[in-house]
């Protein structure tokens, strides 16, 4: 079922001596030994962890203003980009990334496979790939009481569009090539799910019960079904282990998450009406889930692809859906609008990198330092729906894998170097992920240190 | 005439209608193309070869590479019909086939579809066991918790459609474990409307409780449950029996004087020595009889004083049976009651006490008190209280988008002076804790005075008493900026409410019109009666709390242990000689026998919580201390050993009675459970499952939990087991599938079947009669599964077809939300039009489905279903009063689908209409009919009505047509939205623009139909209606499959639409055909 089968530490380097030359980067397993599964337990518990987030923004940008230039030993960045000022030691702004070689065409093909590089048919069920967060919590996941977070803000539409499953429209992670992750878009569930263990104990026997009685259903089912039921009874499985780390919160030495309660109150039942309100509520459970260590993976879909979403409380925003805007045609007002709409997520980027930056983990380091989180879009200029340049910033430090404060241009390099599963790879690498290969990956992706 | 592509069957459905095959079949995973025919790679190939496979068509791989069937079909089908329409080749092609080379390419595609058709013909297909998709989810629980639960799972996101567009194909639901904890927290979430008692066994509740209560907690709420009980009783015997007499007879009082006559001449009438409550009927409808007491009281009463003295003396002259006859009695007893006989027409006090002891007969009086004075007032001795609940909830009315405010709080202070509220405290969320400013209306908008706070209810404010306030008072009052009229509750409480949204009957407020009418108050009179009321809401404290008065003949003990005693609540005695007032114990007098034994349930289920189970006595008094932590607060809190079993202990007998008590308690449960699992899972348990049911209890209880907590732990296994979340495959008492290796195809059992109806049909489980049937295997006839079928299709659980099956077919669920019209342009569209929107194509829906209506009038109608908001958005000439759908004609302006306000105002722009999302979802929705996705360069259009060249929509699309590539699919699209221009984006009529400039409605479809605005639209829909049922019939096929349509479908599509047209195009012929066909009624093992 799973594509990027865990290999022998050696193997890695198969792959890397194709043809990066000098600025070949480590291999995963020297570097970052310490990062691996929870054997290595002595030295796992010294440090903090690392977390990874991708963060999506729908319908590309305003081509004319998602641009970075060095200057001076710091950064030039456009208004879109502006809010990032302040963090530019923290970011490395991506050039000339793709997913694969995504030119015009209709939406469907480019949004859900921007995690895992697949390329995407025209089918009434939905296939796809899995997704590099979803590869990172397979592997990471089970140290934590919540393998992966998966978050979005607008809500999914039912139904087929465009001739395919309109999960298209709004998912980024797989956990296989046919179970799309539909994102919460219910804080209050991402908070019970996150904090809530009252019942837990009780759950636990009935999760028994509901193991024991799957194992006669299967029985009596055909192969296909069959299969249905294996899912669900590791989904069930995956659950029980969830609530055993629950009830054994405590840790034993070294490293302590910063809060042990949550500095939240629990959410209201029905989502914040208000879009910016919305964010942030999402953005604050990120940061909580993070700071009590529940989980080190997740994704968060701001606006789904051809987004409904509108932002009448932009100042100089037309007042229409952001899919609308970003068929600009060169028209100034829509234009103007686009960058502003823009500009808006890069502030909601902003303000996590901000928050992140304030909480300490120890050593000198803070939570912005051991995390890797990436900003962007599934196209850059949405009016063309091109998807041959993904605009795309890195922020945080990767537990010092990352510098930060550059500009990575791929423009000159050859196709193979700008495919964004080298960096997906990368990434997994960081993470402590034993895979050689994702995607239509040919290296992990070197000069971000 | 039937589409091009069915003809071509013809030959090859004659021999097989509905026989299940009895040799076994081969249905390969792929199959193969011959080589195409030469003219094709001539006239195709420069588009739609591998290297430039426009339109994602690869006609070289169509011609190498094996294929699954399905796409081979779509393939050829796609095929077939652009070539024979001569779409294809397009205009731009170099080079075009001769009428030849056509037809030969047609019937060479046609052959190897009808080759395809004949190997997968009726091939069952591969369906995966679906789990319940998001809006099964919530109708299941609906139906296990007797309709009480309308709302489960609505935290679970939507997944999207696969197949034919629907959520429910199995093959694409994935599981992973955020899904599983997405069922797992609904369950939960379910079960906390749920209390399981001894005495009650399940009994469900519309709000969630706390999940755990303590005895204090469980007293309060099984007492509450008890008044809520008393109210309605008094209700259901007062204001509803008064209407349902009104509505029956067209009198009310009358038939309590001709009651009362004939027991004063009972002697005459053959009735001797009978009872004063025997005669408590009229035309076989029960009285009340202590209202007919109470009447026989004032009418025989001499008292010159009475307000009814008048009524009594022409009562008393009425002739005695020798000389009337029963219809004369009753004309004369209604002359009585109209104040036509002498007697003065009666007030309203006279017969009905201004208030009763429940809220539900003052709230008329509340109501005037708002019409009149526009507020109600609150005012709250606050004693030791440190906090203080505003809370707000609507009437349960089930309106919505109504708004409230509290304003002019002040407080009194133990020195007599006064602040106001905004200058002495901060208002917060009671949940969140967030902070509400002053000045907020419910919508967060800052439109209120500062000594103003408004809510949407439900909601609960909170704030901290300031130090040494002493009185707390505060006015109701609706909000005008945001609604003229509404109903809502509200209450000032001490402490914090269980659930905003449940308080067991408090007040009403409103600013409902009272009926006009002879019983009009006095102004005077109405006065008295709202300052009775306002003191005795003081005197009370918190509102109306009279009801309380439900438990007057406990001991003053017992009434501290649910939290009394309370100040004499005593109706005064003017009011308890009222006819349609009841105490206490006259409540327990007009109750029926099946009332009274839910009272003694009720009752004793109270009484049972004011002793420790054995259970728990064992836990204290070997001070074993419970694992449990919810147990532990019985130690806390002064309950009452049952005497008997302090001896008990003494004697060393307590571990027998334990045990005697337990297995009672089993003994209640066991067949409760069993009957929940049954319906759950629709098929009977085995004896392990019942036993691994039972089993959870047992052990819970063995830890010391609850008995409601131990019961829920087997209902929540119950909830999710795999049994419940798939369906369409269990098979539990059927042989291993591998006894069938022989025979690909199998008949469904007829459990599965039930399932399987029910699903589809209601989108939920078999009820009873179905599951029944299912048990005794006579489902499997195919009389009865479409004599089901019917009986189904006219349930109100069928509306599932209409906002289920119709929402994902037309895509208007989520309307619910929709905020697509810009909000300044179009203030009109508010949330109540909304909903009436929504409101309209449900009903419309619903009728045609339910009522059988030919399916035509999806397309065209005379007439529509309208509320009042709706009528007067469609400027429709009719006086309708109520809230609820009326079906009403249209007129020219609208009929069918396309002309209703959702559709064209969804298909809208946030500025202007949308021609091309108008047109397009008529082809898509309506027709049917795929046009490959826009490319990404299309030409712009304007935002608002004109561009900057001042060219309005029209004229845009005009020039936007002129490109051939655009042309070949807006010649088609955008003549369909034209015609709908006559609405604008919200779906009003219009003649002209905004602007003033004359309308432009008419437009010229590819083929040469003309249409001439909404009407021609209709029209040309008529003329295309073979599509439009083609479309339906895949769809609904797809829908009641869980699958896309296949190949092998296509001599099952062909009968159902042979019978549909022999029938008068109705749903139920399409539902019986698909119900017992073979793709229906079999699976495919492999």
């Amino acid at each position: 079922m799973n594509q990027h089968r865990a290999t022998a530490p050696s193997l890695p380097r198969r792959a890397l001596l194709r043809g990066l030359g000098a600025t070949l980067a480590l291999p995963w397993l020297e570097s970052h030994a310490w990062a691996a599964s929870g054997k290595t337990k002595a030295t796992l518990a010294t440090r903090a962890p690392l977390r990874f987030c991708s963060l999506v923004f729908a319908n590309g940008v305003n081509p004319y203003e998602w641009w970075a230039k060095e200057k001076e030993g710091s950064m030039q960045l456009s208004r879109a980009l502006e809010p990032l000022s302040d963090h530019h030691d923290d970011i490395t702004i991506l050039k000339e990334l793709h997913v694969f070689n995504n030119t015009s065409g209709p939406h469907w093909p480019l949004f859900s496979n921007y995690l895992s590089g697949a390329q995407f048919q025209r089918t009434l069920i939905p296939q796809g790939a899995e997704s590099i967060d979803q590869v990172m919590a397979r592997h990471v996941g089970k140290q934590t009481p919540v393998p992966s977070l998966v978050l979005g803000i607008e809500p999914a539409e039912t139904g087929l569009r465009g001739g395919v499953p309109s999960v298209y429209y709004g998912t980024i992670s797989w956990s296989s090539k046919n179970t799309p992750i539909p994102p919460e878009i219910y804080p209050r569930a991402v908070f019970d799910r996150l904090f809530d263990t009252s019942g837990l104990l009780q759950d636990k026997s009935v999760l028994d019960a509901v193991l024991e009685q799957s194992k006669d259903f299967r029985r009596t089912l055909g192969r296909d079904d069959q299969q249905k039921l294996d899912e669900f009874v590791h989904s069930v499985r995956d659950v029980e282990q969830r609530i055993e780390l629950a009830t054994k919160e405590e840790r034993l030495e070294g490293w302590r998450p910063s809060l042990s309660k949550p500095n939240l109150p629990r959410p209201g039942e029905d989502p914040p009406q208000d879009v910016p309100e919305h964010m942030r509520l999402m953005l604050d459970l990120l940061l909580l889930a993070w700071q009590m260590d529940k989980t080190r993976v997740a994704t968060l879909v701001f606006n789904r692809d051809v987004s409904h979403m509108k932002f009448p409380f932009l100042d100089g925003v037309l007042n229409d859906q952001l899919h609308g805007i970003s068929h600009h045609k060169d028209d100034k007002d829509k234009l103007e609008s686009y960058w502003k709409i823009n500009r808006f997520h890069t502030e909601q980027f902003a303000y996590l990198l901000d928050r992140m930056k304030q909480i300490d983990e120890g050593n000198g380091s803070t939570l912005l330092d051991n995390s890797m989180l990436m900003f962007g879009s599934n196209m850059f200029n949405g009016d063309s729906h091109d998807g041959r340049n993904l605009p795309l910033v890195l922020a945080g430090h990767g537990g010092g894998a990352i510098e930060g404060g550059k500009i990575l241009d791929l423009s000159e390099r050859p196709e193979e170097e700008q495919r964004a599963c080298n960096l997906y790879l990368r990434l997994a690498h960081e993470m402590g992920v034993p895979i050689d290969q994702f995607g239509d990956s040919v290296a992990p992706m070197a000069g971000l240190s | 005439m039937p589409p091009a592509r069915f003809q071509i069957l013809c030959a090859v459905i004659a021999l097989s209608l509905g026989v299940a095959f009895a040799s076994a079949r081969d249905f390969p995973d792929q199959v193969e193309m011959p080589p195409l025919p030469e003219a094709m790679i001539t006239y195709c190939f420069e588009c739609h070869d591998s290297l430039s496979s426009e339109a994602d068509l690869d006609l070289e791989a169509f011609e190498s590479d094996p294929l699954a069937p399905v796409v081979a079909a779509r393939t050829l089908d796609d095929l077939i019909h652009s070539i024979e329409s001569r779409e294809m080749p397009p205009r731009k092609a170099e080079a075009h086939p001769s009428d030849e080379e056509r037809t030969a390419m047609i019937s060479w595609l046609r052959e190897r579809f009808r080759h395809l058709a004949g190997i997968y013909e009726d091939d069952p297909g591969h369906v995966l066991m679906p789990r319940l998709a998001k809006h099964e989810y919530r109708n299941v629980i609906r139906d296990l918790s007797g309709g009480v639960v309308t709302s489960a799972g609505r935290l679970m996101p939507n997944e999207g459609g696969a197949g034919e567009g629907f959520a429910n194909v199995g093959e694409a639901q994935g599981m992973t474990s955020a899904v599983f904890e997405k069922y797992l927290e609904a369950a939960r979430d379910v079960l906390r409307h749920l209390r399981v008692s001894p005495e009650q066994g399940l009994a469900w509740s519309e709000y969630p409780r706390e999940p755990v209560p303590t005895p204090a907690s469980a007293r309060k709420e099984a007492s509450d449950e008890i008044i809520a009980w008393f109210i309605a009783q008094q209700q259901k015997w007062g204001e509803e029996h008064r209407n349902e007499l009104n509505e029956k007879f067209g009198f009310i009082h009358a038939a309590y004087l001709e009651a009362a006559w004939k027991f004063r001449h009972r002697n005459k009438l053959g009735r001797a020595g009978e009872k004063l409550e025997s005669f408590a009927e009229i035309d076989g409808m029960a009285l009340s009889p202590v209202a007919l007491r109470k009447w026989n009281a004032i009418l025989t009463s001499e008292n010159t004083d009475s307000p009814l003295a008048s009524w009594a003396a022409a009562w008393r002259k009425l002739p005695a049976p020798d000389r009337i006859n029963e219809s004369e009695l009753r004309e004369a007893c209604i002359a009585i009651e109209q104040g036509k006989s002498g007697a003065l027409a009666p007030k309203t006090e006279d017969y009905a006490p201004p208030y009763e002891i429940s809220f539900h007969e003052a709230k008329e009086e509340v109501l005037e008190a708002a019409e009149e004075d526009g507020y109600w007032p609150f005012r709250i001795d606050i004693g030791e209280a440190k906090e203080l609940f505003l809370v707000m909830t609507d009437a349960g009315d089930g309106n919505r988008g109504e708004f409230g405010i509290w304003r002019k709080g002040r407080f009194v202070f133990r020195d007599g002076s006064a602040k106001p509220w905004e200058e002495a405290i901060t208002l917060v969320g009671a949940n969140s804790g967030r902070e509400y400013p002053f000045g907020i209306d419910g919508q967060g908008a800052k439109n209120l005075p500062a000594h103003a706070i408004g809510v949407q209810p439900p909601g609960a404010l909170k704030f901290s008493v300031p130090e040494e306030a002493i009185v707390f008072e505060v006015e109701l009052t609706l909000d005008e900026n945001r609604n003229d009229r509404a109903s809502i509750q509200a209450l000032v409480l001490k402490e914090k409410p269980r659930s905003q949204s449940y308080i067991p009957g408090r007040f009403v407020f409103g600013g409902k019109k009272r009926e006009a009418g002879d019983q009009e108050l006095s102004k005077e009179l109405a006065r008295l009666l709202r300052r009775r009321n306002v003191s005795e809401a003081n005197r009370t404290k918190i509102g109306l709390n009279a009801e309380r008065n439900v438990f007057a003949d406990w001991t003053e003990t017992e009434q501290a242990l649910i939290g009394g005693p309370w100040p004499d609540q005593d109706a005064d005695v003017e009011d308890a000689r009222a006819p349609y007032h009841y105490t206490v114990s006259q409540v327990l007098e007009n109750a029926t026998d099946s009332d009274l034994e839910e009272w003694e349930r009720r009752e004793s289920h109270l009484r049972s919580l004011f002793q420790e189970s054995h259970q728990q006595l064992r836990a204290r008094l070997t001070e074993v201390s419970p694992r449990d932590a919810e147990a532990k607060p019985w130690h806390r809190e002064g309950v009452l050993p049952p005497q008997d079993l302090i001896e008990e202990t003494k004697t060393g007998n307590l571990l027998g009675k334990i045990r005697e008590e337990e297995k009672t308690f089993e003994e209640r449960l066991t067949p409760i459970l069993e009957a929940f699992a049954r319906r759950a899972w629709r098929r009977p348990l085995s004896q392990s499952e019942r036993e691994s049911l039972l089993t959870l209890y047992r052990n819970a209880r063995a830890d010391g939990f609850s008995y409601d907590s131990a019961a829920k732990g087997p209902l929540l296994l119950v909830l999710t087991s795999p049994h419940f979340l798939y369906h369409g495959s269990h098979e539990a008492n059927s042989p291993s599938p591998s006894a069938n290796e022989a025979d690909p195809i199998t008949p469904l059992s007829s459990l599965d079947l039930a399932s399987r109806l029910s699903f589809f049909l209601w989108a939920s489980l078999p009820d009873e009669e179905l599951l029944h049937l299912a048990e005794s295997g006579e489902l499997s006839r195919s009389d009865v599964l479409r004599s089901q079928a019917r009986r189904m299709l006219s349930d109100p659980r069928a509306r599932s077809l209409a906002t289920d099956f119709g929402g994902q077919l037309w895509g208007f669920d989520g309307f619910e939300s929709y905020t697509g019209p810009d909000e300044e342009r179009f203030p009109e569209f508010t949330p109540e039009l909304r909903s009436a929107m929504l409101g309209e194509v449900t009903a419309f829906l619903e009728a045609v489905f339910m009522e059988d209506r030919p399916l035509i009038s999806l397309l065209e109608s005379d007439t529509t279903f309208v509320n009042r908001p709706l009528a007067r958005h469609y400027e429709l000439a009719t006086d309708i009063t109520e809230d609820s759908f009326v079906e009403v004609p249209v007129g020219e302006q609208r009929g069918g689908l396309a002309s209703m306000g959702l559709f064209l105002t969804q298909m809208s722009l946030p500025l202007r209409t949308s021609p091309v999302q108008r047109g397009n979802w008529v082809l898509e929705k309506l027709l049917g009919r795929e046009l490959p996705p826009p490319p990404a360069d299309v030409p712009p259009l304007s935002e608002d009505d004109r561009n900057e060249a001042g060219q309005n929509i029209r004229e845009q699309l005009e020039l936007h047509r002129e490109k051939a590539d655009c042309a070949s699919c807006h010649d088609k699209i955008d003549p369909l939205g034209i015609a709908l221009e006559g609405y604008d984006a919200i779906g009003r009529w219009r003649t002209e623009y905004r602007d003033g400039s004359p309308l432009a409605d008419s437009a010229t479809m590819h083929d040469g139909a003309h249409l001439d605005g909404a009407a021609g639209l209709r029209h040309y829909l008529l003329t295309q209606q073979e599509e439009f049922f083609e479309h339906f019939q895949r769809k609904l096929l797809g829908y009641a499959l869980g699958r896309a349509v296949s190949v092998g479908d296509d001599r099952l599509l062909r009968e159902m639409d042979e019978k549909f047209t022999g029938n008068g195009h109705r749903l139920s012929t399409l539902v019986e055909t698909i119900v017992t066909s073979p793709q229906f009624t079999q699976r495919r093992s492999r």
